[in-house]
């Protein structure tokens, strides 16, 4: 069993920090938990509301997912923390998914919230800026539309950058299946953005 | 879901998402393939241009902003702390107590393996063959003709004494006829003779509703003790005192188990719970 405390084995000073918060909040130091949560909040939350398009969903499930990774602390085994919270983060994602099909809500209500969009920089071209903002819609309404195996192995390939083995391990299929969802995902998307395909081209 | 629309229906798209993503082994012969299919057909290149361009505009999709501070609060903590016996059944389940996992399976394994031991020899034909003689010659005539409902068979072996078993006959037929008629539970001592070992003190023994020839013997099964005092027959308590051994390993084989299977239970309820 790996040994879940810091050791001069982990040469990354993230993982070395992640550690020892980790060995402190499991000692009952809430602060040194709620220090994990500001690191890896807005992360965490970007990576479900990538999965689950609706917003107050998305919200819900990354509490759900910090309340399961405090209950689960003991059970930490070592390793990679943000890894550890990522997975959780994406159990609690499809959990909420499954939860959305049950109770169908609202389909995109992101697109009506104006806070989705990123400030501009200030240099930034009028013009451009409403083709990147157009494309940005676009592409989320696809996303929105692809089956959620599919957009759960987009999102934590293209947007998060992790690897077919990391996604695999976090999602719980096999390699094949990670590469095949993000290769039909992505033909999916481009069959639903062929008529817009031009804000793409650019 | 529409199909992304080829000029040349044989050209597979799947192939050319492979290499928009990079999966091909250059050289390979999907890789030679869908290189040639890109280079053919312009619809393919199209594609493959589309692809590469959804995956760039993917990864630069800005972060959706967080609208919640997910920290928690102490009221929070408190509630998702287990406390009481769900907060020590949970100790078992954190990595220090990782040593229970295989504690737990040993445990188990030598309870099994101790009732298996403990039982199979029971269970082979000499033993068997030896249950109607014991009943012949402890009980006698008056309950000889239970005998075959395998009520006494299952109690004990017989010790395959002829001595003994003339010995007991004529005192055992007459205790054994008046214990028929003994009321449910009733416990008849019989005048035996001091027995080798541990038998000693036992005696003609009925426990159980009804009559022999139609209660249950729960009780080790009717003993006469001989006049010279030896060869006591009482075998059914042979088995389970005399024959300490066997009796003794089937107890602490049993608690094995039960501590194994109760250990594992604990842990998975620990995992659970935590």
């Amino acid at each position: 069993m790996e040994d879940p405390r810091p050791s001069a084995a982990v040469d990354d000073p993230a993982q070395r920090r992640d550690l020892i918060l980790i060995q402190r909040a499991r000692e009952g130091d809430l602060g040194a938990f709620n220090d994990l949560v500001e690191l890896y909040q807005d992360q965490l939350f970007a990576l479900v509301a990538r999965m689950v398009p609706d917003r107050d969903q998305a919200s819900d499930a990354v509490q759900e997912a910090f309340f399961s990774a405090y209950r689960n602390l003991a059970g930490f085994r070592g390793g990679s923390v943000r890894s550890w919270l990522n997975r959780i983060c994406v159990n609690a994602a499809m959990d909420a998914q499954r939860a959305r099909r049950r109770r169908p809500v609202q389909p995109y209500p992101e697109l009506e919230d104006e806070s989705w969009q990123p400030p501009a920089g200030e240099e930034a071209d009028p013009e451009r800026q409403v083709m990147t903002a157009e494309r940005e819609r676009a592409l989320t309404d696809a996303l929105a539309r692809i089956t959620d195996d599919q957009r759960a192995a987009i999102v934590l390939f293209d947007v998060q950058g992790y690897d077919y083995a990391e996604i695999a391990d976090m999602t719980g299929v096999s390699l094949g299946t990670v590469k095949s969802r993000i290769h039909r995902g992505r033909l999916a998307l481009r069959v639903l953005l062929e008529d817009r395909m031009e804000l793409f081209r650019g | 879901m529409p199909s992304n629309a080829h000029v040349n229906p044989d050209h597979d798209d799947e192939l050319v998402a492979r290499l928009a993503v990079g999966d091909l082994v250059a050289g390979s012969r999907d890789d030679l393939r869908a290189r040639a299919q890109v280079a053919d057909c312009p619809a393919c290149a199209e594609l493959l241009a589309d692809l590469r361009a959804i995956a760039v505009a993917t990864a630069e999709l800005p972060a959706p902003r967080r609208t919640r501070d997910f920290r928690l609060t102490e009221a929070d903590a408190a509630r998702l702390r287990p406390a009481g016996w769900r907060g020590l059944v949970a100790r078992f389940g954190s990595p220090s107590f990782g040593f229970t996992r295989p504690l737990a399976a040993g445990l188990a394994t030598l309870g099994i393996a101790g009732l298996l031991f403990a039982t199979i020899p029971l269970g082979l034909p000499g033993a068997a063959s030896l249950a109607p003689e014991r009943v012949l010659s402890t009980v006698g005539n008056s309950v000889g003709s239970q005998d075959s409902s395998g009520a006494y068979a299952a109690t004990a072996p017989a010790v395959p004494s002829p001595a003994a078993s003339a010995a007991a006959a004529p005192v055992a037929a007459p205790q054994a006829s008046a214990d028929v008629r003994a009321p449910t539970g009733v416990v008849t001592p019989a005048p035996t003779a001091p027995a080798a070992g541990e038998s000693a003190g036992s005696g003609v023994a009925v426990e159980g509703g009804g009559t022999k020839a139609t209660g249950p013997t729960s009780a080790p099964a009717p003993t006469a003790g001989s006049g010279t005092g030896e060869a006591p027959t009482d075998t059914g308590s042979r088995e389970s005192t005399a024959a300490g051994g066997p009796s003794a390993l089937v107890v602490v084989s049993i608690v094995l188990l039960v501590a194994g299977i109760g250990l594992g239970a604990l842990r998975i309820a620990a995992r659970r719970l935590g």
